[in-house]
């Protein structure tokens, strides 16, 4: 999912607007998020000349915006060059907030890097391999990292901490890559094909990750067989998008997924069971078992 | 009709306080002296092996078969094992030939493993990233991507998430068998 923010613009602009991209996020190759206002957004629409976000882009809007800017737009915003606009600049294909993240924790020697992600600071703890907000909780870290450009989660935007911060949370890293990964749709689908064959090469971790029972059966039947995008989310009735998004999540953290041919799947002794209610009452009696442990 | 699932496992791992945590009946236990501590010191062992019951609203039970850890009685897992949902592989990750103890459990209920009808729960886990790597990379040696879980077989939340697995993946057999 790739941001849009504004600078500059009246609260009855921002409406509009806000409007304009939940009508575009669904028709564009990547999906788009209005994050609010703000210079730190994948695009920044603003009226005037600013400086931006290490990554952002700018495109600036008015009834005459400066011809000399690469990206500008006339207003009132006209929603077909809007969209062309966003489909213009969208981000490179091989960048996800997730691989950011992955490639600024890969040296494990490097101690710690320190971002502003979406006016928060957030700690990059590589040793431990744990990931830290100044204030809020978990849903906030993970908020703050999305609403950042891939392109600025980089070593080279650390920011120098002289003072003891106090971290009030933290997550760790792979957990941290599933909830990114699991959220960047557009990347994902463009990384994935819905009709090719995949099978997990080991298990993810989803009881730590996402204990959902949706995702748990989506992980035992791409562990046990190679099966396309289309069919697994058929079985496990979930969008492929979400299957997409799953399979993208586990690759970021390091679930080798492999791509073959689709293989049928070698079934077990339970279809010599005559009565195949029993697994419902089986199903029935554990899962309130699931439901005290998991909190579904 | 009756369906049953086993534990399986080396000496210690944990097979008679799994199924103790979920059983719906005391659990049919047949411990003895442990005269193997080389293996395991722990003061009883199982010598033939552990049963228990889930009641089911419909009047059925799923039977909860544990099996002799000690591989000379090996003879009898196959006997066990037969017509059974799936099987739990128990380890101790605390003994240093855990992984070892994996990859023979695997071989010996390969039918369970290939089918994915195997769940694996490993106990007394220090280093969960290192023990994560492990499982790992027997995934990609032996390409099988069975599912495992961090447990505690004295709780019943964790025996039971190993117990969805199997039923997850028995679902998921009738299911394709449909498609």
């Amino acid at each position: 999912m790739y941001s849009i923010k504004s600078y500059g613009f009246e609260p009855h602009e921002i409406d509009v607007i806000k409007k304009q991209v939940r009508l575009i996020a669904t028709r564009t190759q990547h999906g788009w998020q209005y994050t609010g206002e703000g210079i730190d957004g994948d695009v920044v629409l603003a009226k005037q000349h600013t400086d931006l976000h290490p990554g952002s882009k700018l495109v600036l809007v008015g009834e005459h915006p400066d011809s000399s800017s690469e990206l500008v737009l006339e207003y009132p915003i006209r929603i077909m060059k809007f969209m062309e606009l966003l489909q213009q600049c969208e981000p490179s294909a091989k960048h996800s907030s997730a691989t950011a993240v992955a490639e600024l924790m890969k040296d494990k020697s490097a101690h710690e890097t320190v971002l502003l992600c979406n006016q928060k600071l957030v700690r990059f703890k590589s040793d431990n391999g744990k990931v830290y907000l100044e204030n809020g909780d978990e849903h906030d870290l993970i908020d703050a990292i999305l609403k950042t450009p891939p392109s600025a989660i980089t070593e080279k935007n650390e920011i120098p901490i002289k003072e003891k911060l106090v971290w009030s949370s933290c997550i760790s890293l792979k957990k941290l890559l599933w909830n990114l990964a699991r959220k960047e749709i557009g990347f994902a689908r463009l990384h994935w094909s819905l009709d090719k064959g995949y099978k997990l090469i080991s298990w993810p971790q989803i009881s730590e990750w996402e204990p959902n029972p949706q995702i748990f059966k989506l992980a035992t039947l791409y562990s046990k067989q190679s099966i396309s995008i289309r069919e697994a989310a058929k079985i496990c009735r979930l969008d492929n998008e979400q299957v997409m998004t799953f399979l993208h999540a586990c690759n970021v953290c390091g679930v080798s997924v492999k791509a073959s041919d689709i293989s049928s799947s070698t079934l077990g002794s339970v279809t010599e069971l005559q009565n195949k209610q029993t697994l419902v009452w089986l199903r029935k009696k554990i899962q309130s078992y699931f439901g005290l442990s998991h909190g579904h | 009709m009756a369906i049953k699932v086993v534990f399986v496992g080396p000496m210690g791992a944990g097979k008679t306080t799994a199924i103790t945590a979920i059983s719906d009946i005391p659990t049919v236990k047949t411990e003895a002296k442990n005269h193997d501590k080389s293996v395991y010191s722990k003061a009883t062992t199982t010598v033939a092996m552990d049963y228990g019951e889930l009641s089911l609203e419909d009047g059925n039970k799923l039977a909860l078969y544990g099996i002799p850890g000690q591989r000379h009685f090996s003879f009898i897992w196959p006997i066990v094992a037969k017509g059974s949902l799936g099987s739990i592989l128990l380890l101790d990750c605390s003994q240093s030939n855990w992984s070892d103890e994996l990859e023979y459990y695997i071989n010996a209920f390969r039918s369970h493993a290939d089918t994915g009808a195997m769940v694996i729960g490993l106990n007394r886990v220090t280093d969960s990233d290192d023990v994560s790597d492990t499982m790992q990379q027997f995934s990609l040696n032996f390409e099988l991507a069975l599912p495992y879980f961090f447990m505690d077989p004295r709780e019943s939340s964790d025996v039971n998430l190993l117990l969805e697995a199997l039923i997850v993946n028995a679902e998921l057999d009738l299911l394709l068998q449909e498609e």
